[in-house]
């Protein structure tokens, strides 16, 4: 008797939510169907190897690009799910940065002979779970995706097993991250009991916590520290950040560019979330802390990159010091407009560090690029290359008519409204520091006499990756003045549903 | 009996991480896996428990054992350079930690309160929410979304450990 | 009745273990354990305040822990014996979380 209305009743309350999640839904089924041996008869136009698979996979995450922007808005999954600006927004960051990571993949796995169905299949979950990450209303709903997210990414960072330092970054970014998670869902378990044991609804923990006792307070404070603990670890700020010069250096260069924009993404918008809904009426708890992380992370990032001489670990240092800026956005206490200016830095630095990226694993097809003497001279090999690695450089650095200094222009402008200004101070300050690092590979490629070696000729996807981004870099400063307000959608969903009670039919 | 598996729980722990032989720490886990179901009964929660034994000490831990045996390699090796102050401090921290913790939990007047509104609780609702029926409803009502994503990170970690330790793709 | 106050201590305790664990240790599988250790003591966390409170809540998170922690051993293990067969041993000297 129980089954039949069992699956009814499960059928019903998937349908009754499902419309939110198509993107994932449709990322999940096709990267299983990828793993099915079906892709002699399925795939039959495509007898070359090498785009096998990375047509499709780009394919479907277009669609699951367009699919996500038309999402209704609502909250569904019985309040765990959330579907916004923020949501949309986030959502398209991420798939962005994981169409960009396919179309570099090419080269390097091309080279290899390592074009598989896993690692774009791979690939397509954790995007499904960064988006999750990105709608995730509900610590349960949180906690669950990041860690899909990670699982996959570990994966995708040992991915080439044939190669002793790829395999030794993944372990460690294993150990960190899980380490990492034990923490977060400590914190979670505590805040859990802090509530009464009742709720992990980020709307209902926020009602909660404001009422706490003054006695449970040590629960509140010390939960939330482990949440800020283990979410800093996801995004690499910096007492937790160890794990990422290694990692990025060990990883697969496409990856390493994927890990430095898409998790990241998402695992800002969970700060958001959290910080922003969640603990917003506990704000004294998690603000000092927060505050000396992103103050630390923008001090240590951008002086650590100064002596490094691998390009990876370069722009991995810059990606800390970045993530630092962006923590600013975080600290506002006028959350949407935190929101706003973070996406539009993250947005601006998506298409930067793409395209350094980009030029990088142009150069590694040549067992050079990883090293920053390696671009000595690339004024006079590759005028065009050269050239466009100047845009992105500079526009990292955030100097002035290049639109990464719109991204920061905005975000310390918000910092400074809301109170931070000590914050800020030390962000100018390291932002010139990080200038000097990477005028100092500007320097390299233009005031260094050339090494010897002749050029390889680029494949179609770096080269449409390269012109697009730096297009996209120089055209966008035209624009600059009106970057802000296109990222008024990013706004939160602020009607409440109440969530649809679902009761399984009777039984 | 509460404090006995509490006890059990605590001391695996330690033996584990103070264990040389990894096989040995393994059945230390083991140990202490018990001791969590043993305090889950404790808690009046015997769904919880017989899942605590078939899982970890079941599927985990004997995952982790034939692995350890796979590899043969079950002494951990010196290190090779040893880090005394790092590791002074590191004890340091973590007595420090432990003893201020300690000193909270157990001093802290919300546990108190905690405990006597559990007291009372239980006095008004007794265990029935604690059913496998019970659950089930609330993991595929409640938890659907959760449910899905463990689902799909199930699969994502079998397609990914098939990967990484297959020789030839 | 079993009191919240000394829940919560063992809890604690069993996630300082764990803690210290995988900042002391160098086998990667013994990390690993550890690493479970710190999930089980949130887990018992869970299932006691769901028990306090009487509602399912905690208990079907825990389950879905249970359930995550396995598909975790299952890459950490299978990250394991790559590196086993790549460097013949499993120790990770680098470790060192109290390097910074």
């Amino acid at each position: 008797m129980l089954a039949p209305s069992f699956a009814t009743g499960l059928w019903e309350n998937l349908s009754h939510d499902i419309h939110y999640i198509w993107p994932q839904i449709l990322l999940m089924v096709s990267g299983l169907l990828m793993l099915w041996p079906l892709d002699s008869w399925l795939l039959p136009w495509t007898k070359a190897e090498k785009h096998k698979w990375a047509i499709p996979t780009m394919a479907i995450l277009l669609l699951s690009l367009a699919i996500s922007v038309y999402t209704p808005n609502g909250l569904g999954f019985s309040a765990m799910y959330k579907v916004d600006g923020l949501t949309k927004g986030f959502q398209v960051l991420c798939i962005l940065a994981s169409i960009f990571a396919v179309m570099l993949s090419q080269k390097v796995l091309g080279a290899l002979f390592e074009h598989t169905a896993e690692y774009y299949a791979l690939i397509l979950f954790a995007t499904s779970g960064m988006l999750f990450m990105c709608g995730a209303v509900d610590l349960v709903t949180i906690y669950f995706s990041i860690e899909l997210m990670a699982l996959c990414i570990y994966i995708l960072v040992a991915y080439l097993r044939n190669q002793e330092r790829g395999i030794e970054a993944g372990m460690k970014y294993f150990l960190l991250g899980a380490f990492s998670s034990g923490i977060l869902l400590y914190g979670i378990s505590l805040l859990f009991a802090a509530t009464g044991g009742i709720t992990t609804n980020l709307t209902e923990l926020n009602q909660k916590l404001a009422v706490v006792s003054q006695d449970k307070s040590l629960l509140v404070y010390s939960g939330a520290l482990m949440v800020l603990v283990g979410l800093c670890f996801k995004v690499a700020a910096v007492p937790f950040h160890m794990w990422s010069p290694d990692v990025y250096d060990g990883a697969p260069t496409p990856i390493t560019a994927w890990l430095a924009t898409a998790p990241k993404a998402a695992s800002l918008a969970v700060f958001l979330r959290i910080f922003g809904t969640g603990f917003h009426s506990i704000s004294y708890e998690w603000e000092a802390p927060l505050m000396l992380i992103a103050g630390a992370t923008m001090i240590l990032g951008n002086v650590a990159a100064i002596k490094q001489q691998s390009m990876k670990r370069l722009l991995a240092y810059s990606s800390i010091a970045h993530v630092g800026y962006m923590l600013l956005g975080v600290l506002s206490k006028d959350a949407q407009a935190g929101a706003q200016a973070i996406w539009l830095y993250m947005l601006l630095y998506l298409f930067m560090n793409t395209g350094a990226f980009a030029v990088v694993i142009y150069l590694q097809g040549k067992n050079e690029g990883e090293r920053i003497e390696d671009f000595s001279g690339m004024g006079k090999r590759h005028p065009v290359l050269a050239f466009s690695m100047l845009v992105f450089l500079l526009s990292l650095a955030g100097i002035p008519p290049f639109i990464g200094f719109f991204g920061k222009f905005y975000l310390f402008l918000l910092a400074v409204e809301q109170g931070y200004t000590t914050l800020v101070v030390i962000a100018l300050l390291t932002s010139a520091v990080s200038a000097f690092y990477y005028l100092e590979v500007v320097k390299q490629m233009y005031f260094k006499e050339p090494a010897e070696g002749e050029v390889a000729p680029m494949d179609s996807y770096s080269k449409f990756l390269i012109s697009t981004t730096c297009a996209v870099v120089i055209i966008g400063t035209a624009f600059g003045p009106q970057l802000l307000k296109w990222t008024d959608d990013i706004r939160w969903f602020e009607k409440e549903t109440p969530a649809a009670v679902m009761e399984f039919p009777n039984k | 009996m509460f404090l006995l598996f509490a006890l059990i729980t605590i001391i695996g722990a330690l033996a584990m991480s103070q264990q040389k032989n990894v096989i040995v720490a393994g059945l230390c886990m083991v140990l202490t896996f018990l001791g969590v179901a043993g305090l889950f009964l404790m808690l009046s929660n015997p769904v919880a428990a017989a899942l605590q034994v078939i899982v970890y000490s079941g599927a985990i831990m004997v995952l982790v054992l034939f692995t350890i045996m796979l590899l043969n390699s079950h002494e951990e090796e010196p290190a090779i350079q040893s880090r005394p102050i790092q590791r002074w401090v590191g004890a340091l921290l973590i007595a420090v930690f432990g003893a201020f913790a300690f000193r909270i939990v157990m001093g802290s007047k919300a546990l108190v309160d905690i405990n006597t509104l559990a007291d009372a609780n239980t006095a008004v609702r007794p265990m029935e929410a604690m059913n496998l029926a019970k659950v089930g409803e609330e993991i595929f009502r409640h938890y659907l979304l959760g449910f899905e994503i463990v689902g799909l990170l199930l699969l994502a970690a079998m397609v990914g450990a098939v990967a990484l330790t297959k020789k030839e793709l | 009745m079993v009191s919240m106050n000394a829940v919560l201590l063992i809890s604690f305790l069993l996630w300082s273990v764990g803690v210290a664990g995988v900042l002391i240790r160098r086998n990667a599988l013994v990390i690993l354990m550890c690493v479970e250790l710190m999930l089980n003591a949130a887990n018992l966390n869970f299932i006691a305040f769901a028990r306090m409170s009487g509602t399912v809540h905690g208990q079907a998170f825990a389950l879905l822990v249970m359930g995550f922690a396995a598909a975790e051993v299952a890459v950490g293990l299978a990250l394991v014996v790559a590196l086993y067969r790549k460097k013949g041993n499993i120790q990770v000297d680098e470790i060192n979380l109290l390097k910074g």
